[in-house]
């Protein structure tokens, strides 16, 4: 169990490549901490300068208030778990868990008490004298969970652990892991580029981008509040719309303006931020969720209803996807109801907008207008 | 030691006597108690001053083993009675039987090494692989493990037990830092997406599997070869591309040989040549001007495609600010990166400097 702590850190290469870029972090103890983002975003390369893997550029890392800058991966008391489980092929599940103990001279009686442990609390105990080949996928990724227990570390770092695992498994997998991390009341670093994954596992979520972090927050934050475009079309499954608009101001009343369609905003962005845009294109973002073709909220709104025609329904059972185009030009998608939604292709749809559901960013900086 | 080990661990499943195997100084090395491994049984001495094959106490039966001429190991079984000096000379064949095919391993090993390296005549590899039954119709990959000194042995045993009863992958020790994994690669050979996909999943699975053991390491992977006979073609290009590798792309921990790009040209270039040119691209070492921004820069508006806007969001800079350093790029090297040519012919550049920054730092590393 530990505190972690990320003081102006950097990742330079040679040559000018800067992969992370001034990454500041407190992590609580305890904690399921997400690092989220794009291939290529520097996630990776900051959990392995917490591992030790790669050497920090700039910047200090402390695990709880020891700098761990300089210290060897084996002695910064942490554990790592990546996409690929690596279990050896010819030993039984136990002597693969006590594998690391046993060439880290760990003493024998020390080994068994702490893989009887782990077997327990990953409720494989009756694998234990099973060989890999004998287990499938989850049992093996359990095995691979149970080998990093065993170090009992302050911290555990994940870097993708689930990718290989097919999409049912992965869900089982995720459930797992939270469960988990309730057990071992440690710290946890879990590494993905999968946003569903950030948004049901962590208790905050950092979401990075070109080497920087971009937003640091918990999953309803992350998704009702996005600070930037980046995080508002990253965190979301199908990812907000993004419309170029125009804000006009009339008197105290604000509107905003795209493609012949102009829709009344609510009181509270009535503030000097938004007003003094008027005239100016700014970027409308609208979740899919918060476009509705439910007819007694199209017909209580009218000042967020517009008309658009329908160009593909999916319906997944729970909810419905409709894929509109608004004045021939403008795509969106919608998630609604299916139990209420008439919606059929060709159709032309009256849909309308809620409106405390929507978000404004700058349209050069793509920063939320309204924080 | 371990084929001794893997022994008692078989025999486990088949006695229900405990039984274990010792040195002639009583440290017990293997048993089918793991508890007992390391301690010492003082009953040792005695069995070995004894003019006795075996030798017994209250509760054990001893029967020291030879091996050559020499007794070398001491075996015990719970049990005086009669039928357990059966069983003792029964394990007792077998652990010989064990300790010699070590012995072929041993040499299998070697030869292998030989092959790699060289050091063997064409002709005799496919008569010699026969005897050590290597089939050399096998397509192999090799890939070359890197690891600080610190790490090397440690790295091998991990390697060693990654790999442990595999019939599609061997780990061969070549020095303290570096470790040779020769991958059965017939179920690859068919089209180039087959390949990629091996060379990527085995790659990254040895990465994960010693990253996870906290161990830093570098991969060089070689090419593909339809005959063992050519497995030195592919261990020297798995060496090349990780030596490529270090250069060009220091923050790559895979290097694959078929994968170097403009690396793989410069790095063939003599250092005479690649002075001339950085002389006719760079007169005066004009890149001696460029400061820490501005070599950033350019690397960001190289991996944006030379796109002003991209770059100057990546960046987090006005795009006045990009122009401006472009400009000042401009001024300092004579180079507008703006324009493809002079971009392609900065890039080349910039790559043949490193090739000499790293000659040269050899060239100091053998002096001292």
């Amino acid at each position: 169990m530990a505190s972690l702590s990320f003081q102006h850190v950097y990742k330079k290469y040679d040559g000018g490549v800067v992969a992370v870029s001034d990454f500041n972090l407190e992590v609580a103890d305890k904690e399921f901490v997400i690092l989220v983002g794009p291939s290529g975003c520097g996630k990776s390369t900051t959990l392995r300068m917490l591992a030790g893997l790669e050497d920090i550029s700039e910047g200090e890392i402390y695990i709880e208030d020891r700098l761990i800058n300089d210290v060897l991966p084996k002695d910064r008391d942490i554990a790592m778990v990546f996409q690929n489980y690596a279990l050896y092929p010819h030993m039984t599940v136990r002597d693969n868990m006590a594998f690391s103990l046993k060439i880290n001279k760990v003493p024998k009686d020390e080994i068994n008490r702490r893989v009887s442990e782990a077997a327990k609390i990953l409720e494989i105990e009756h694998l234990l004298e099973r060989k890999p080949k004998a287990l499938s996928g989850g049992q093996r990724q359990r095995v691979a969970l149970g080998r990093a227990i065993v170090r009992d570390p302050k911290v555990f770092l994940m870097d993708e652990p689930l990718s290989n695992l097919d999409a049912k498994l992965r869900v089982q997998m995720r459930v797992e892991i939270t469960k988990l991390h309730h057990r071992l009341k440690t710290t946890f670093i879990y590494v993905t580029h999968d946003q569903t994954e950030a948004m049901t596992m962590g208790t905050r979520i950092v979401v990075m981008k070109d080497g920087f972090i971009q937003q640091v927050d918990s999953p309803t934050e992350l998704y009702d509040n996005p600070v930037n475009t980046f995080v508002a079309g990253f965190i979301g499954m199908p990812p907000m719309n993004f419309i170029n608009a125009v804000i006009n101001v009339e008197g105290e009343d604000v509107y905003i303006s795209f493609e012949n369609v102009t829709v009344k905003l609510p009181e509270r962005y009535a503030v000097e931020e938004v007003m003094e845009r008027d005239g100016q294109e700014v970027i409308f973002g609208v979740r899919p969720e918060a476009i509705t073709d439910e007819a007694t909220f199209v017909t209580d709104h009218p000042e967020t209803a517009f008309s658009a025609d329908v160009d593909v329904v999916e319906m997944l059972g729970a909810e419905t996807y409709l894929y509109v185009t608004v004045n021939g030009s403008l795509p969106l998608t919608c998630r609604v109801d299916p139990t209420t939604s008439q919606s059929t292709v060709g159709q032309v749809v009256d849909l309308a907008i809620d409106t405390n559901r929507i978000h404004l960013f700058d349209k050069d900086t793509e920063q939320s207008i309204i924080s | 030691m371990e084929e001794i080990r893997k022994c008692m661990r078989q025999a486990r499943s088949i006695l229900k006597q405990q039984v274990g195997v010792m040195d002639t100084a009583g440290l017990i090395i293997a048993s089918t108690d793991s508890d007992l491994e390391g301690t010492t049984d003082p009953s040792a001495r005695a069995v070995m001053i004894s003019d006795d094959l075996f030798a017994g106490t209250a509760d054990k039966t001893y029967m020291k083993i030879a091996v050559g001429e020499q007794f070398k190991y001491i075996i015990f079984i719970e049990g005086v009675e009669p039928q357990v000096r059966i069983y003792l000379e029964l394990m007792a064949e077998w652990i010989k039987t064990a300790i010699k095919e070590r012995g072929t391993d041993a040499e299998k090993e070697l030869f292998t090494k030989n092959v790699l390296l060289e050091n063997e005549l064409q002709g005799e590899i496919p008569i010699k692989a026969r005897e050590y039954k290597i089939n050399c119709n096998v397509a192999r990959l090799v890939m070359v493990v890197r690891t600080s000194r610190e790490e090397g042995a440690e790295a091998l045993e991990i390697l060693q037990n990654f790999y442990a009863d595999s019939e599609v992958g061997s780990v061969l020790a070549m020095d303290e830092t570096t470790a040779i994994v020769i991958l059965d690669a017939e179920e690859a050979i068919g089209n180039e997406k087959d390949r990629d996909a091996f060379v990527d999943t085995n790659s990254k699975a040895v990465l994960d599997c010693l990253n996870s053991e906290s161990i830093t390491a570098f991969i060089g992977v070689g090419s593909f070869v339809s005959l063992f006979q050519n497995i030195s073609k592919s261990y020297r290009d798995a060496m090349l591309a990780l030596r490529v590798g270090k250069i060009f792309e220091k923050n790559c921990l895979i290097s694959r040989y078929d994968k170097l790009g403009l690396g793989r040209l410069i790095y063939q270039l003599p250092a005479t040549l690649c002075q001339m040119f950085i002389d006719e691209v760079f007169p005066n070492e004009a890149y001696k001007t460029l400061d820490d921004d501005t070599v950033a820069t350019i690397e960001s508006f190289f991996a944006n495609n030379l796109n002003g806007s991209e770059t100057s969001r990546e960046l987090y800079v006005h795009r006045n600010t990009l122009v401006y350093r472009l400009d000042k790029v401009k001024k300092n090297t004579g180079l507008d990166l703006r324009s493809f040519d002079d971009a392609v012919l900065f890039k080349m550049a910039s790559m043949v400097r490193t090739y000499l920054e790293y000659l040269e730092t050899s060239r100091d590393n053998m002096i001292r």
